[in-house]
């Protein structure tokens, strides 16, 4: 559909969840004019109902055939939770700290539950944006065909004057990552940062991770990082391949994590602290492949060897995993807009 | 209702017995003045027609909550519509019953307005076919003016339109407002534009107007609507071209134009290859407009015609990307391409979009009048199934 694509890859293993990359895309975008509930970016606790609330069973995506499903619109209440506040002023004149709203959900509601029991508990982050798909199910599913994809990076941007509210877009994400904005009665949805791109700066969300976990760049380019990641060593996944929009925004799979202990506290050799299947019900059938392939790395790198995929995930200088000084401003999209042109009348010769 | 009675028996010598009612005629009111408020001034003096509202179903809505909705919840509707105009100016007022008052003033996230939308044909007259009246077709461009219950004026648009995914929005040249009565739950919406601008020249015995309304209240939106069928708004103090009033009037209720069960039986054996009805479904879906309730908003002449030339009047598809090949050859990034069997037409030799349905010129016309009068029987608006 485009003819370059830009891509992200995140690396879980080294995800913290500490928000920097979601409170970044906030100021940035999602501060005001009904957009005060969106999170762009969000970093869920996996596994978990997620945002908004189990986003994975709303429908959406295409069927094995390729056409469009159905799906659901979030509830706004119970979907994505309402934002509140805190009494803070008041507080300081001796109140009792309380919220302004009796939520009972949010986009981090379910921060570092998991799942499992102590002392075998297990649950690591999932960091979310658009993925920017190649077969968007949005861009598929608008009546008003208001979602372009961007010939020159594959950016999926809504244009809101061809927008008109009907949240089939909605409906169609397989993420639920396009949202309404009911202030201007629009969907809206992360842009890639696209105005940061087109300078030669990274996204937001990328450029203020503490952690290093997100390396941009193009995956056309074969010298680039992330085509590395994606098509060499494979180690980096879609999420919810499955859905069949081609998301290009890919994961590399958590390793499962100490063994998991037994009632005397020893470790269970061979035990799945996080079980390998939840992993590829996310990732798809590629995930075992990628945790050998990881294993196998570190074991050379511990051997003193060399290894060009540990070197960019380790990611030595943060501004070298921004690989996008070839990207362009983009032209306007190519959705033709119907002219208008002379009314007429025709015939009447018998007028 | 009797200058319209007066006037087509002055067309056809002596009026038929079809046209007492002239179903598809609303007569408009001159006045000095068209009163934007609704009920009040000229209003109250215009005739208004009835005019039957049915589900339009070729797009079928995404949404798993509604859906089931959409398809038990609601029946044709029906409007009165009233026509004022004076020198200057053209308004139409169109009421009908809601017992929801669906608008929308707060911060909302899964909920929908009611709103109302007329339309009119940038091109029309003898000599010109009538365009799609869902929103237009390639060749035919509508201005559609849409008004939504909602606070804030400015979700009231108007648009120039060439078929489905076309809407783009234009400057508005029309005054609109959305009054709900709430004792007699009934919506009274004026729109008053001018008889002539730059998008339109209304300014004709006999104009054709297009009319949708959306229930807020199960999610209707976009194309998912009630439609009427092109009505006509015959303004006495213009010029009215016989020919053309004949053209349109054709089929128009009440006046039999041909076997309606001998329609269905070449409906049922030459249309149902790529065509879906409600009672047969043997078509793939979304190949091509589905007809399950097609009667209840094509005109009989638009039907005609569709029939013997089919590339007259071409519906863009709708968006072409619901439907990708999974056999075609992938682009570098994984995309699949569309799937072509879901477009409904081809460029021609001359670059000129040509139908894919070929045209069956060669049907004998009476073979033509049965199908048209059996496809205007099929008014089911219930069932969805051939939507895509």
């Amino acid at each position: 559909m485009s003819k370059r694509q830009l891509a992200m890859v995140m690396d879980l293993n080294k995800c913290i969840g500490c928000q920097t990359c979601t409170v970044s895309c906030k100021t940035q975008w999602t501060n005001r004019n009904g957009r005060e509930y969106m999170y762009w970016n969000n970093v869920e606790t996996k596994p978990g109902a997620g945002y908004p609330k189990g986003w994975e069973n709303l429908g959406g995506g295409f069927d094995k055939d390729g056409n469009l499903n159905e799906g659901n619109i979030p509830s706004r209440a119970g979907g994505y939770g309402v934002p509140w506040d805190y009494n803070h002023d008041e507080v300081m004149l001796g109140a009792t700290l309380e919220p302004n709203a009796k939520p009972d959900w949010g986009p981090n509601w379910e921060e570092d539950v998991g799942e499992g029991d102590f002392p075998n508990s297990h649950y690591f982050y999932l960091p979310r944006i658009c993925n920017h798909c190649s077969n968007p199910a949005c861009l598929a599913a608008c009546n008003n065909q208001a979602i372009f994809k961007r010939e020159e990076d594959g950016i999926v941007l809504v244009d809101l004057d061809r927008c008109q509210g009907e949240r089939q877009c909605i409906t169609a994400c397989p993420y639920k990552k396009i949202y309404f904005n009911p202030k201007l009665s629009k969907s809206e949805k992360c842009i890639f940062c696209f105005p940061r791109i087109e300078r030669g700066l990274p996204p937001a969300c990328a450029e203020q991770c503490v952690g290093r976990i997100r390396i941009v760049g193009f995956l056309d380019d074969e010298e680039s990082k992330v085509h590395k990641l994606v098509h060499k060593y494979k180690v980096a996944l879609p999420l919810h391949p499955e859905a069949g929009t081609q998301p290009n925004v890919y994961y590399v799979p958590p390793l499962p994590g100490p063994p998991k202990l037994d009632a005397e506290g020893a470790p269970i050799e061979g035990s799945e602290r996080i079980p390998l299947a939840y992993l590829e019900s996310l990732f798809g059938p590629g995930v075992r492949d990628a945790l050998d392939r990881l294993k196998a790395e570190m074991e050379r790198r511990k051997r003193g060897e060399k290894s060009e995929l540990l070197d960019i995930l380790i990611a030595y200088k943060h501004e070298e995993m921004f690989e996008i000084a070839d990207a362009k401003l983009a032209t306007q999209p190519k959705i033709e807009p119907v002219m208008i042109g002379e009314p007429r009348v025709y015939g009447g010769k018998k007028r | 209702m009797i200058r319209a009675i007066c006037l087509l028996a002055a067309v056809f010598g002596a009026a038929p017995a079809w046209a007492e009612a002239a179903p598809h005629i609303i007569e408009g009111e001159f006045a000095a003045k068209v009163p934007t408020e609704p009920e009040t001034g000229a209003w109250t003096k215009a005739t208004p027609l009835t005019v039957t509202l049915y589900r339009q179903r070729t797009v079928r809505l995404r949404d798993k909550d509604v859906n089931h909705k959409l398809d038990t919840e609601l029946g044709p509707r029906t409007a009165a519509v009233k026509v004022v105009y004076s020198k200057k100016q053209l308004g139409v007022q169109v009421s009908w019953d809601d017992a929801t008052q669906d608008q929308l003033e707060h911060a909302y996230h899964d909920a929908f307005g009611d709103a109302v939308a007329i339309e009119f044909p940038q091109k029309y007259g003898m000599g010109e076919s009538l365009p799609y009246v869902g929103m237009g077709d390639i060749d035919h461009p509508v201005v559609v003016t849409i008004q939504r219950a909602h606070k804030d004026a400015s979700h009231n648009r108007q648009f120039v339109a060439a078929g489905f995914g076309s809407l783009t929005a234009i400057e508005r040249d029309t005054e609109m407002k959305m009054t709900y009565d709430a004792a007699a739950k009934r919506w009274h919406a004026v729109f008053v534009r001018p008889l002539k601008d730059h998008n339109l020249d209304l300014t004709h015995g006999l104009v054709p107007m297009g009319l949708a309304i959306w229930e807020g209240g199960v999610h209707e939106r976009g194309g998912n609507k009630a439609l009427a069928p092109w009505r006509f708004i015959r303004l006495g103090k213009h010029k009215l071209d016989p020919d053309y009033l004949a053209y349109v009037s054709w089929g128009e209720d009440g006046q039999p134009i041909g076997d309606p069960k001998k329609g269905e039986t070449i409906a049922k054996t030459q249309c149902i290859a790529c065509h879906r009805f409600a009672d047969q479904q043997v078509a793939p879906v979304g190949i091509a407009p589905g007809l399950e309730n097609i009667g209840g908003y094509a005109v009989a002449r638009y039907l005609q015609e569709s029939v013997q030339e089919p590339s007259k009047v071409i519906l863009r598809p709708l968006n072409p990307n619901r439907h990708y090949d999974k056999s075609g050859k992938r682009d570098p990034h994984g995309a699949y391409p569309n799937a072509v069997a879901y477009t409904w037409s081809v460029p021609g030799a001359d670059g000129k979009h040509m139908s894919k349905m070929p045209p069956f010129a060669h049907l004998p016309a009476d073979d033509v009048n049965n199908l048209v009068a059996y496809l205007k029987t099929i008014k089911d608006p219930l069932n969805t199934k051939g939507a895509q």
